[in-house]
């Protein structure tokens, strides 16, 4: 149980605070390039970002609270599945396409899940693509991400 | 080594260019893709789906033109998408002149002119210097020694942003007519000629195409065109040339493709595009709406060009615009 | 005026013009339904099939894309949390939540009516009040527009939520993220590094739909419900009317049309801003502002209307100047350029009939909406939810994947969707509200260009800001919208006090 739990809602606030007041850092030293005229507004939104960050984290040591104690993810196995998969099929689609990951996502993700009604997933998931097929590139011409089924179309027609 | 791999270069080089000449001849066999490098609904799009469904029907045997957007970074996305594809005539792409230029000048770009195979221009849109109705400015003249003046206090406004073309030709102007005045990005066409109209700005510089109708009216008065001579759609618009200034400049649209593609492809997209130009029905709807035609072969299309990045090295040298 | 629009009258109703509109209406739902793609593509690629047509197909077409488009963006806001197009974000905060309780079918029937409402009264104000509007639309100059911007941006204060320093935060990332990108007035690249995709800043629909629909996503696969919403909840039926309730929306919707037009007349304010404003006028006078946010249809009515009664109004400047006030009344003047009909005053002499022909078709495509949107497309779109919520999750991420590439044709943006997507998931499990993260995204780039432009044209003199009496108007109105929240909690506690003694 411990495991699946995951960090806890505080150590997440805490994490992010800091992830805000390091990007506000950032923001900072990156503008000493800019011309004054241009680095002023993101200076000052980075000096406001830091303070709410700081005392975000402040409350946090302050207020000890039940509800800070509590978990942060509802189920942290699927939370890494859901985001493993998702990261996959972008970087697959970067490699293969649009299609064919698209499918495999629609599919896996939710048999992995726990949904294995296959007879429901693999016709919808089909369906939704032939939509997307017809309305995207047949009707409006926009161009999807070049496919290694399109060029199989392209060599059949 | 070094010259075995030469050797073994230049033959696959002739290879494909035989390849190349074998399928040009029953060219095009699967849909060209006509790249735009602004978003879907800007004036270069308009202009590019119109003229593709023409282009296709004169290429002939049910070709295929898709026209696909890829804006961002004021075009060179799309510039660098078209200098880069493959040359085989399947890629083809909207540049305009001046602003692609400009950045090769600049020395930004990941491409150069050279990049590119001109197959026709077929725009050319003067620009001008537009004042609001109410404005003391009745001339070139008339402002420029209000700037004398006042060195530095007369803001001009443009479309663009700093670096754009309309901002390189303020910088022209300026030190042709030995002022200096205080440049005013809107970043857009509709905000600056609303500022205009509003009198929220003293001066601005657009497109002859797009003051005209506001100038008929006299909502606004156009003070001088950038062009060699007094425009068709404008007559009692002078030039700036007959006022004493030698500023010409304008923006141009034409079509380009990668570098390398088959000397018969670029002749039969030529061909198309001159055909396309001359159809009544395209030429009918272009004279309703005053677009301001201007086709230059291939070949007067490079000399165009070169022409035009000649220029901009040449002000880069003495007025760097960034 | 009269005498052109008889004339117009058999021409707006001939079958051919009619059949153009319900095409267009049709193919506008879709187009506006799906995230990625616009009312401005839609219609991009309608201009060249238009060549050689009678203008007032063409343009029908266009009035019947235009309006539906701009409802259909509600439609994925309110069932999955997808904005559909930036406008439909403010119609998610409530919309969501009436989903989430089991009445998306009546939260969509609020937000197909309060369209149709916004929309007519747009296009009535643009056939009676055009000379007189653009008249305005004159008076905003960069000063004038950067108070605009202020005043959006200050809407942000109803839209905190309960914990003021994180909405303070959310709205600082709004406008830092709406910095980055070529910086207008010195040309300077900032937080670029060097790459060309972000020279124009983050493309605001990725980010829209990475900050709004992929939290549920990750939420719906973490509580892997296998079941869907039973049909009876989604039965229109059942559920409340909207038309009978009429007196209860009626100062909703003229409130937020008035706001709606009037932003759609400025060519310089973000298309987005109608809806924040009219949400946020909606909030500000209600009984308890609190549930707003928690699936209030009065919000969901608020955003709508303001939304619809945006599309007409934008037409004003761009018929009667030539001057698009929003980006698809750009591409309807290319339309227009493509008939060979040049907008401008003389557009209104030499072609009344077709002018105000195409005015009665945007009335005509706004009552249309309502069968098109209501009756047919909104039920069939409502069964989407019957799906068990952990089959409809993927489904939702391939939906939002084509959109988002297909916005600048960019695998970067689909890995921009991702990291944002992460990113907005745990800013929503922490209590960081999304709603200030927008505005400042939208109308920070806004404020901060129209300012620097006005100092630039007074030569660094800032009394320019407050010269006209717009602007002192614009920067009242944005003091009142700051001041209200703080004075209704400060009446609130002396309420209370004596209560407690």
């Amino acid at each position: 149980m411990a495991v699946t739990a995951g960090p806890s809602r505080r150590t997440v606030e805490f994490v992010f605070a800091a992830a805000l007041i390091a990007v506000a850092g950032a923001v900072f030293v990156l503008s000493a390039d800019y011309p004054a005229e241009s680095a002023a507004f993101p200076r000052v939104l980075a000096v406001l970002l830091a303070l709410c960050a700081v005392l975000v984290a402040a409350r946090q040591l302050r207020h000890r609270d039940e509800a800070g104690a509590q978990p942060f993810f509802l189920h942290l196995p699927r939370f890494l599945i859901t985001l493993v998969a998702l990261v996959a099929y972008v970087v697959a689609i970067d490699v293969t396409g649009y299609l064919l990951p698209s499918f495999a996502l629609a599919v896996a993700l939710p048999f992995v899940l726990g949904y294995r009604r296959l007879a429901l997933t693999v016709p919808l998931a089909v369906g939704t693509l032939v939509l997307i097929v017809l309305v995207f590139n047949v009707a409006l011409e926009r161009p999807m991400p070049p496919d290694v089924l399109m060029h199989l179309w392209e060599s059949v027609r | 080594m070094k010259r075995i791999f030469r050797t073994g270069l230049m033959g696959m080089a002739a290879a494909i260019a035989l390849s190349g000449s074998a399928f040009a001849a029953d060219y095009p066999t699967k849909p060209i893709e006509m790249i735009v490098a602004f978003a879907p609904g800007g004036g270069t799009d308009v202009a590019a789906r119109s003229i593709a469904s023409f282009m296709e029907k004169h290429l002939g045997d049910g070709a295929r033109i898709a026209v696909i957007n890829k804006p961002g970074a004021g075009g060179e996305i799309g510039w660098t998408a078209v200098a880069q594809a493959k040359p085989d005539g399947y890629t083809i792409g909207f540049i305009n002149v001046p602003a692609i230029n400009a950045l090769v000048v600049e020395g930004k770009a990941k491409f150069k002119m050279d990049d590119f195979q001109p197959i026709a221009n077929l725009v050319y849109d003067p620009g001008v210097l537009v004042v609001g109705k109410n404005s003391p400015f009745k001339s070139v003249k008339d402002l420029v020694e209000a700037a004398k003046e006042k060195p530095g206090t007369i803001a001009v406004g443009t479309s663009g942003a700093v670096g754009s073309s309309e901002h390189i030709t303020i910088l022209n102007f300026e030190r042709l007519a030995g002022i200096k005045l205080t440049h005013a990005p809107f970043g857009g066409t509709a905000p600056v000629r609303q500022a205009v109209l509003g009198g929220h700005i003293p001066a601005a510089t657009m497109n002859l195409s797009e003051a005209l109708q506001l100038a008929r009216e006299g909502e606004i008065r156009v003070l001088g065109v950038m062009s060699e001579e007094r425009s068709e759609y404008l007559k009692d618009a002078p030039t700036f040339r007959e006022q004493g200034y030698d500023v010409v400049a304008g923006s141009s649209r034409g079509i380009a493709a990668p570098k390398g593609i088959p000397a018969e492809i670029v002749a039969k997209l030529e061909a198309a595009v001159d055909k396309a130009l001359k159809d009544p029905e395209y030429l009918e709807a272009a004279k309703k709406a005053e677009i301001p035609l201007h086709y230059l072969a291939s070949a007067d299309y490079k000399a165009f060009l070169d022409k035009s990045t000649a220029d901009l090295e040449a002000t880069w040298k003495v007025s760097p615009w960034r | 005026m009269i005498d052109a629009i008889i004339h117009a009258l058999p021409h707006v109703f001939a079958p051919a013009n009619l059949l153009a509109i319900t095409i267009g209406s049709v193919a506008g739902l879709v187009v506006g339904a799906l995230p990625g793609l616009t009312v401005t593509t839609g219609i991009a690629i309608l201009i060249p099939l238009t060549f050689g047509l009678d203008p007032l197909f063409a343009l029908g077409m266009m009035a019947g894309m235009y309006n539906a488009g701009s409802y259909g963006g509600a439609i994925p806001a309110i069932l999955m949390r997808v904005p559909g197009t930036p406008a439909s974000v403010a119609t998610i905060l409530d919309g969501y939540e009436m989903t989430k309780r089991g009445e998306a079918a009546y939260a969509l029937q609020v937000a197909v009516v309060s369209g149709v409402i916004g929309s007519v009264l747009s296009a009535i104000a643009l056939i009676l009040f055009a000379p007189p509007l653009v008249k305005v639309s004159l008076l905003f100059g960069p000063a004038e527009y950067f108070w605009l911007a202020m005043l959006g941006l200050a809407t942000i204060s109803a839209l905190l939520g309960d914990d003021l320093v994180k909405g303070i935060a959310a709205s600082a990332i709004g406008l830092l993220i709406g910095t980055v990108g070529q910086d207008l007035t010195s040309g300077t690249e900032r937080f670029t590094f060097g790459s060309l995709e972000l020279m124009d800043g983050f493309s605001i629909v990725v980010l829209l739909t990475g900050l709004f629909a992929l939290p549920p996503v990750f939420q719906m696969a973490e509580e892997a419900i296998k079941e869907g919403m039973s049909a009876s909840l989604l039965r229109f039926k059942k559920q409340r009317s909207v038309m009978r309730e009429w007196r209860y929306f009626l100062p909703v919707w003229l409130r937020s049309s008035a706001i709606g037009i009037f932003i759609g007349v400025m060519p310089g304010a973000a298309g987005s801003m109608s809806s924040f404003l009219a949400y946020n006028e909606a909030k500000r006078v209600a009984h308890s502002p609190e549930t707003f946010g928690q699936g209030n249809p009065e919000g969901v009515a608020a955003s709508e209307a303001g939304n619809g009664a945006d599309n007409a109004a934008a037409l004003i400047p761009a018929l009667s100047l030539g001057i698009p006030g929003s980006g698809v009344a750009a591409v309807i003047l290319g339309g227009l350029l493509v008939h060979g009909l040049r907008p401008g005053p003389q557009l209104f002499r030499d072609h009344p009939d077709i002018v105000y022909g195409f005015m009665l078709q945007m009335l005509l495509s706004a009552f249309l909406l309502f069968a098109v949107g209501g009756l047919a497309a909104t039920r069939i779109f409502g069964q989407v939810l019957r799906l068990p919520r952990i089959v409809l999750a993927p489904l939702i991420v391939l939906f939002v994947a084509i959109g988002v590439y297909a916005v600048n044709n960019a695998m970067f943006d689909l890995y921009v969707l991702m990291g944002v997507g992460v990113v907005a998931y745990v800013l929503e499990k922490l209590d960081y509200p999304q709603a200030p993260v927008v505005l400042g995204l939208i109308l920070g780039p806004m404020a901060e260009s129209q300012l620097r432009l006005s100092l630039t044209i007074s030569q660094g003199d800032p009394s320019a800001l407050v010269a006209s009496w717009v602007s002192i108007i614009l920067a009242l109105l944005t003091a009142i919208v700051l001041v209200t929240p703080l004075y209704r909690s400060w009446r609130e506690k002396r309420q209370r006090k004596p209560a407690a003694a």
